[in-house]
């Protein structure tokens, strides 16, 4: 902004460091309104939208000298402002070259942010065409502009459950009136109309830019005062104190307590709409190199998840609708002879079950061919002809393996050549799952299930021997103290119990872990129903002392990866205790068996 | 996050000293040393929570002040046989890479100074690696075998 101009500012590296992330939070605001323009060309809100996020870009730019960014930003701005005074209609020459610059711009802000000379990219030629394009604009039929437009191959739509709730959560630093930023922009232009049902909300003034690290730090202790309440109100000789008052005040501060940790969680939740705009870009591009006709339909975008998490789940993301484009959706010459509607179509939706987020990835391509991958499997190695399995749950996860498939192809959309298997990598890493079920020449559906947040978890505590464990509540069904008769044991040792109708095993946790255990006989102790990968087992333990919110903290070093275990928390007494993964732990035993 | 601020204070007052300076601690009937510059702190015995499926010179987790750590018994780590833990034994807490590790010893001696002329590299008879020691320090007539940190604690 030229009145912003103040030749003897002193550049901070916290001040680019707010450039870098306001920059790529503008790319994401002008990718999503250029996206929206595709599919409507003459809607001035959207142009707007975008002009308003160029323009920030632009001021914030020049703030910083930094030139090229700034020229190539202005050169963007008249382009759209063009648009905005109805000169010309947006068409797809447009917009992909408007996109193609927006790339070149981001290279350059990523090489700031990491200590670079922000250079952008063929900076002379892309002013070449940026004027060249505006000349062109200034000169062509705009009705021109929008036949062109009809032949897109890409029309995002988003479905009906798209909220409205855009707005002051959108980020966890939303964007604010940062000192010296241009505030300014385009007036918000109420008396337009015509439907604005794709563009964001925009942010409340009141919000403020937090940096992730100080929410992390709060998080870390709020997890520490956590554990000085249980320390407090688990106090043996506390406990002996009879004394309403002091009840009452551990009380009170145990529910102040809870209440901040509520809102301290819901500060780092932010709704996948971002993550899922950013795959609009990614399908766009996919679409145009492929030549495949592709829609790309998303719900539940108001759907929230801790920014952390969330952060994880991006290159899954990509990876995954690159394999829907790439493998997935045929030729729209080959779907149309398959008698399907010649654009394909990839679902990408999010919602929120209990303690988890799930996120579906649909395609309607040609779903995955078990014996392909099987062969493919058997090709690189990863297990000799006999020993193939023979279950689609087996079978379709193989595409996750590193070096799957996608080991040929470096990936001109993340640009760094990794496949699938940052898929679960990253999943795991978040503690997630994915599953898959395809049906041959109907299509593919990714589901992944993801903790709402990483930091804090509803666990049971239990006791074997002297070891305590914390169970997450999201894996027990019920507990149960057995019945002699609802015992019974197989030929080979293992342990069973009838439960109603069901069967279900018995894993003695003293046994897993090898812990002396107090108690042996499964009668006296206590069985908790745990759900894994969608099957039911029983775990015996001693017993069950009480339930418990709790910070989870990693397990690092030379007791890292453990599969059964998730890592640990600190118990009021400031003893620790082990975290047990359900799952992990359940898959070990099968693998064992 | 207390210890990390007291241990960048002293690396800064006295980078010149800590050089030469070594930890000793004794396993059994030797003396050993480790580089000071890696130590932390030195806490007492205290309760150890078991991971399973770890490896058996693994005793397990502590909670240093909210931190989580994982403990090796240097002893077992020796294959020497254990003999219980007494009101003599330690855990040396030491920085590995990003991580911090507690080492359980039978008795801290004190920090001393052994100069680079006064080490000789560990004799070596075969190509047996898994001695953990770098060199050996003599001061009169005392032998501190100087163990190697990324040597003792690289996973097997």
């Amino acid at each position: 902004m030229e009145e912003q101009s103040a030749p003897s500012l002193t550049i901070t590296p916290e001040m680019v460091g707010a450039f870098v992330s306001e920059a790529k939070e503008l790319f994401i605001q002008i990718e999503s309104a250029l996206m929206s323009l595709d599919t409507n060309p003459s809607d001035i809100n959207i142009v707007n939208e975008a002009f308003r996020a160029v323009h920030s870009l632009k001021g914030n730019a020049g703030l910083f000298h930094l030139e090229q960014i700034e020229m190539v930003s202005h050169a963007i701005e008249t382009i759209l402002d063009d648009l905005r005074c109805a000169k010309s209609i947006a068409n797809v020459t447009i917009i992909n070259i408007i996109l193609g610059a927006i790339d070149a711009l981001k290279a350059a802000v990523v090489t700031l942010g990491e200590g670079g000379e922000p250079e952008v990219q063929g900076y002379g030629e892309l002013c070449e065409v940026l004027k060249g394009l505006l000349n062109q604009q200034n000169e062509s039929d705009p009705q021109a502009g929008e036949e062109a437009l009809d032949t897109s191959p890409l029309i995002p739509e988003e479905l009906a459950q798209d909220s409205p709730v855009k707005g002051a959560l959108q980020d966890n630093s939303v964007k604010g009136s940062r000192q010296g930023s241009p505030v300014k922009a385009a007036p918000q232009d109420n008396s337009v109309k015509g439907p604005r049902r794709d563009s964001p909300v925009k942010a409340a003034p009141q919000d403020i830019r937090v940096e992730i690290k100080k929410l992390d730090l709060m998080i870390n202790l709020l997890g520490e005062l956590l554990i000085a309440d249980a320390m407090i109100s688990q106090n043996p000789k506390i406990s002996l104190l009879d004394d309403t008052n002091l009840n009452q005040a551990a009380t009170y501060l145990h529910r102040i307590v809870s209440d901040l940790q509520d809102v301290a969680m819901s500060v780092r939740m932010v709704p996948v709409e971002n993550l899922f705009q950013k795959m609009i870009r990614i399908s766009h591009d996919l679409s145009r190199k492929g030549g495949k006709l592709i829609k790309l339909m998303m719900s539940g975008q108001s759907t929230e998840l801790d920014r952390s998490v969330l952060d994880k789940l991006s290159d899954p993301l990509i990876h995954m609708i690159r394999n829907a484009v790439d493998h997935g959706i045929e030729d729209s010459d080959v779907r149309e002879e398959m008698g399907k509607d010649k654009c394909g179509h990839i679902h990408l939706s999010a919602e929120q079950r209990g303690n988890e987020i799930i996120i579906i990835l649909e395609d309607d391509g040609a779903g995955l061919d078990k014996d392909k991958i099987l062969k493919k499997a058997i090709d690189v190695g990863l297990f000799k002809e006999t020993d193939a399995p023979t279950h689609t749950d087996d079978i379709y996860p193989l595409i996750f393996c590193p070096g799957f498939s996608t080991a040929e192809k470096v990936s001109d959309v993340s640009g760094r050549g990794v496949g699938m298997d940052v898929v679960k990598r990253n999943l795991e890493s978040v503690h997630g799952r994915v599953s898959i079920s395809s049906e041959l020449g109907q299509g593919t559906r990714f589901e992944l299930s993801i903790p709402l947040t990483l930091a804090i978890l509803e666990g049971m505590l239990v006791r074997v021997g002297h070891s305590k464990f914390t169970i997450p509540v999201s894996s027990i069904r019920e507990s149960l103290r057995p019945d002699a008769e609802q015992i019974h044991m197989r030929p080979d040792g293992q342990e069973m119990i009838k439960l109603r109708k069901e069967i279900l095993p018995v894993v003695r946790l003293h046994q897993k872990f090898n812990i002396p255990p107090d108690k042996s006989q499964l009668e006296s102790g206590v069985i908790l129903v745990l759900s894994a990968d969608g099957q039911h087992f029983c775990l015996f333990v001693d017993e069950i002392l009480h339930q418990h919110e709790t910070v989870i903290k990693e397990l690092t070093g030379h007791v890292a990866g453990i599969k059964s275990l998730t890592g640990c928390n600190i118990l009021g007494d400031g003893q620790v205790a082990l975290i047990i993964n359900v799952e992990g732990l359940y898959r070990s035993l099968k693998e064992a068996s | 996050m207390a210890d990390t601020n007291n241990s960048t204070i002293i690396e800064d007052e006295e980078e010149y000293d800590l050089k030469d300076r070594y930890l000793t601690f004794y396993v059994g009937r030797e003396a050993y040393g480790i580089p000071i510059k890696d130590v932390i702190e030195i806490i007492g015995m205290q309760s150890i929570t078991p991971v399973p499926e770890t490896e058996e010179y693994i005793k397990g987790v502590i909670n240093l002040r909210g931190k989580v750590i994982p403990v090796l018994d240097i002893r077992m780590r020796f294959n020497m046989p254990s003999t219980g833990y007494d009101e003599r034994t330690c855990i040396v807490v030491v920085v590995h890479g990003d991580n911090l590790v507690g080492l359980v010893v039978d008795q801290v001696a004190d920090v001393i100074d052994i100069p680079e002329d006064c080490i000789d590299p560990s004799p070596q008879l075969d190509q047996n690696e898994s001695s953990y020691v770098d060199g050996v320090g003599q001061l009169g007539d005392e032998v501190k075998m100087l163990l190697s940190l990324p040597k003792l604690l690289a996973k097997d």
